[in-house]
């Protein structure tokens, strides 16, 4: 009976160090699979919030994220692209400096297997990408350009901000606003240049226009951050109240100058929205989905002062 | 002497060699304006083609106009189901609709029909002015966007679509829209989530017939 008692005592003593040992002892985690985050600039807010708003959600779905700075250069991206490549990267989120010049990095990655999904930008090919959900910029610019008929009417000077000119967003906005406009013989574009969407830049390039064109009624920007710049320029040169000034993007700073009447209007492109289905779907390919569609097109809205009470944040308000 | 006849040959090799893979190629500025001028004149004959040999025999795929407003009013998310069809991530959708109606009125914004089936109030709005966007391209579902590596010649289809609208469609429905006339056609139409049940429905049409009284 003793002997009992004792054996007994001793697998209950075996299993209660069995169980404490293993709770004592942490579990060896296999080490987490990284998406890379590469993104064109993060020298303007919009592409910190689509960055890290992909970083976060990654992060949410249990991978290892990181964002790279491409500093809107391909070379910088290239090498970016060497080095998440070599690290063991499983996935990227890509937000391409140059509709041409970055297919090659795309195809680097394809070539060693690693899925490559694009947001905000293209690329001019429809083999290199898992998938690219790309922002409806050329339909966002017409519903822009039939605003600014409405504000500004069918006669007037304007001046137009290009954004970056190797990138196709820059001529999409372009060719959507002018499909419209150009049907209005009255409305007369007295400059276009190139401030390569940066705000300085903006700035910068509307001050110059200002001195040979004193007399316009409205400047188009192709994106936000000049649109903040030109809004500076104006307001420095004393002509904001005379002169609209219309963006492209969604960004906080500008929704809050529309609910102030001091710009005009913006097209709203929904970054988080991209962000995180981006992560999502790098997610779902690396869980074993493979039928992605290549082009995913997401629609941008026209923020008025009559509607804006409804966005902020990169989107809509719920 | 036989170090030269190496270098010679060596380098007689390499420009054999850049002959036929060169590092870079310089293309005159007006050769790439000619190409982009017609990449531009491939998408009208694109347009063209699409428009004659596609969508022009499509438009018996195109939904009962009534059915689908009824829908909208009853149900929207349902008869977006149903009939519609939304481009990627979006708040819109497109239909492809068709229907015979009677001219109630004519506006400066278009032609306003009452459907044979409606209530005998406004139910369409047929545009009659200028065309933009790409309603048209996508409403039909018959093209992809994903077929086209560079979606700025995607977007120059829709201008040309909505191009062959104005100088084909428009002037013929302009022609024929007197308040009383009886009038069949198909068209396309966006409808955003904040204004589903709104009446009249902005159809912009591809085809238009006058019928008989």
């Amino acid at each position: 009976m003793k002997t009992y008692w004792l054996k007994l005592a001793l697998v209950i003593f075996v299993a209660t160090a069995a169980i404490l040992f293993t709770q004592s002892v942490p579990a060896q985690s296999a080490p987490k699979e990284k998406i890379a985050i590469v993104v064109s600039t993060l020298n303007n807010p919009w592409f910190v919030v689509l960055g890290e708003t992909a970083k976060a959600r990654a992060l949410e779905l249990g991978y290892d994220a990181t964002i790279f700075d491409s500093q809107n250069d391909t070379a910088k991206e290239a090498a970016n692209f060497e080095n998440l490549i070599a690290s063991g990267c499983k996935a990227i989120i890509f937000n391409p400096t140059d509709a041409n010049g970055s297919i090659a990095n795309v195809q680097k990655a394809k070539a060693a297997g690693i899925p490559v999904f694009c947001i905000d930008r293209e690329i001019n090919s429809t083999n290199a990408a898992t998938a690219q959900m790309l922002s409806d910029s050329y339909s966002g610019c017409v519903k822009l350009g039939e605003y600014f008929v409405e504000e500004v009417g069918e006669t007037g000077k304007y001046v137009e901000l290009l954004g970056i000119v190797g990138d196709n967003n820059t001529w999409n906005r372009s060719k959507g606003f002018h499909s419209v406009v150009d049907r209005y013989p009255g409305l007369k574009m007295v400059a276009q240049q190139s401030a390569e969407f940066d705000r300085a830049k903006g700035l910068e390039v509307l001050e110059s226009i200002l001195q040979k064109n004193p007399d316009i009624n409205a400047v188009f920007c192709g994106n936000d951050a000049m649109a903040m710049g030109a809004y500076q320029a104006l307001v420095a040169a004393g002509k904001d109240k005379q002169v609209k000034v219309f963006g492209f993007d969604g960004a906080d700073d500008v929704v809050k100058l529309i609910a102030e009447g001091k710009i005009a209007a913006t097209g709203m492109q929904f970054p988080k929205k991209m962000a995180r289905q981006a992560a999502e779907f790098a997610d779902k390919y690396l869980h074993g989905k493979r039928d992605f569609p290549q082009k995913i097109p997401v629609a941008v809205e026209l923020v008025t002062q009559e509607n804006v009470g409804k966005y902020g944040d990169y989107g809509r308000k719920h | 002497m036989k170090r030269a006849v190496i270098a010679v040959i060596t380098l007689g090799l390499l420009a054999g060699f850049f002959r036929f893979v060169p590092l870079f190629h310089l293309v005159p500025l007006r050769q790439m304006q000619k190409q982009e001028a017609q990449a531009e004149f491939t998408a009208t004959n694109y347009a063209t083609t699409f428009w004659d040999e596609k969508l022009q025999k499509s438009l018996d795929r195109a939904a009962d106009a009534s059915k689908v407003l009824s829908a909208l009013t009853a149900d929207p998310q349902k008869a977006r189901t149903q009939f519609g069809r939304t481009l990627g991530v979006s708040s819109s959708t497109l239909f492809f609709l068709r229907g015979t109606g009677r001219v109630v009125s004519v506006t400066k914004k278009g032609v306003v029909l009452a459907l044979k089936d409606g209530d005998g109030t406004a139910d369409i709005l047929l545009p009659t002015g200028l065309q933009f966007g790409n309603t048209v391209r996508d409403g039909t579902g018959l093209l992809d966007a994903s077929a086209f590596p560079n979606s700025q010649n995607f977007n120059n289809l829709s201008t040309e679509l909505n191009r062959i609208v104005e100088t084909t469609v428009l002037p013929q429905l302009r022609e024929q829209a007197k308040v009383g006339a009886k009038i069949s056609f198909a068209g396309c139409a966006e409808v955003d989530e904040d204004d589903a049940g709104m009446k009249p429905l902005k159809v912009i049409p591809v085809s238009v017939k006058l019928e008989s009284p």
